[in-house]
């Protein structure tokens, strides 16, 4: 009888502690179900907190790599660079019977220069105007940029650089002034203003 | 049941109150942004003004060089401008008509023209020019250069000069 006591205990379901009952009675979900959703929530708060981390990064990253292009600024440096181009070549230069900046080069251009001054070509003083000139403007106001000059008699005459200006550049303005020159042809001067230097 | 509700409750106030302070928080740093952009805009826009304003003066008859009536860009007459800045400073000192004229067109800034070649000696008269001088107390542009001509009637030559235009507040 005993025995048969026993094994009936074993077989019978354990009674429900005083806690769990309370649980039973006056809430509704059992404790796993509970957890269960407590950590959905987590992980959803988590996923949330993500995107937005990830949405801040992606702005910032491009602020910082995609500057916006200001108009107006891009407006005063090409000013900047026609004027002080066009200025350039209609400056007399002393040393050379006082000829235009824009006569030399245009001679220095040509098929046949025929200039000289006191034992220099046109092309020699030219470019000792021309660097004098850039030494006192765009070299003193420590602006990073490229000058050319060619002709297509002669190529490239003149090549003027500062601070690592060349076609890399993302933000750049450029200005540019044509010389006639025999037969058609054409003296170009290009100025570039590098303003991510 | 109640307590559970109450404590809901509760928890969805402090969301709510929290999602609140980080908008807030958002909102100000946006702001301070848009402040920082909107008076870098300002004073750019500022300073092409004072850009037209340098296009202006060079198109004066009071100023321009021309031959032969043919008015050239960005080119200004040595000897006009010695004349004008004198008269605007005389005039400036008497505060009669002829600096009130001006005034109307340049209000308070600050107009200089210096040669840098052939010569650069810095010399008041000579290559260098003190247009007008009305600074009032704080500066709104920057100094804004301008590479212009200036042209020599008595040699007749063209000598390369920079303006240097400020307006102030």
């Amino acid at each position: 009888m005993s025995l048969y006591n026993n094994i009936a205990s074993m077989l019978r379901k354990p009674r429900k502690t005083r806690a769990q009952e309370h649980n039973r009675r006056f809430y509704r979900k059992p404790d796993n179900e509970t957890n269960k959703k407590s950590q959905l929530e987590m992980i959803g708060l988590t996923v949330i907190v993500v995107i937005v981390i990830t949405g801040l990064l992606i702005v910032t990253v491009y602020k910082f790599n995609n500057p916006p292009r200001n108009i107006q600024k891009r407006y005063i440096n090409k000013e900047t660079a026609t004027n002080l181009l066009i200025a350039m070549t209609n400056t007399n230069v002393g040393e050379c019977n006082n000829l235009s900046l824009g006569n030399l080069l245009s001679d220095c251009g040509s098929s046949y220069p025929s200039i000289n001054c006191f034992d220099y070509t046109s092309c020699e003083i030219a470019n000792q105007t021309i660097n004098t000139l850039l030494n006192q403007t765009l070299v003193d106001w420590d602006l990073s940029f490229e000058l050319n000059i060619s002709s297509p008699f002669q190529d490239i005459i003149s090549h003027f650089a500062n601070l690592n200006c060349d076609s890399t550049s993302k933000q750049q303005e450029q200005a540019f002034e044509l010389l006639p020159l025999e037969a058609q042809n054409v003296l170009e001067i290009t100025l570039i203003l590098c303003l991510d230097r | 049941m109640r307590k559970r509700a109450q404590m809901q409750m509760t928890e969805t106030i402090f969301v709510v109150f929290i999602i609140l302070i980080i908008i807030m928080l958002g909102f100000v740093f946006y702001s301070k942004f848009q402040e920082i952009s909107i008076k870098e805009k300002e004073k750019i826009l500022r300073n092409i003004e004072v850009i037209k304003l340098a296009h202006r003066i060079s198109s004066w008859p009071e100023l321009e060089c021309s031959i032969a009536g043919a008015e050239r860009f960005a080119c200004l007459d040595m000897v006009k401008l010695e004349v004008l800045g004198d008269f605007i400073n005389r005039t400036m000192k008497t505060n009669s008509y002829g600096f009130n004229y001006y005034y109307d067109l340049l209000k308070n800034s600050k107009i200089t023209i210096t040669e840098v070649y052939p010569s650069s000696t810095k010399t008041l008269g000579t290559d260098y020019w003190l247009l007008y001088d009305n600074p009032g107390s704080t500066p709104l542009t920057d100094a804004v250069i301008i590479p212009v001509n200036l042209y020599n009637p008595v040699s007749k030559t063209y000598a390369l000069g920079m303006m240097e235009v400020q307006i102030f507040k």
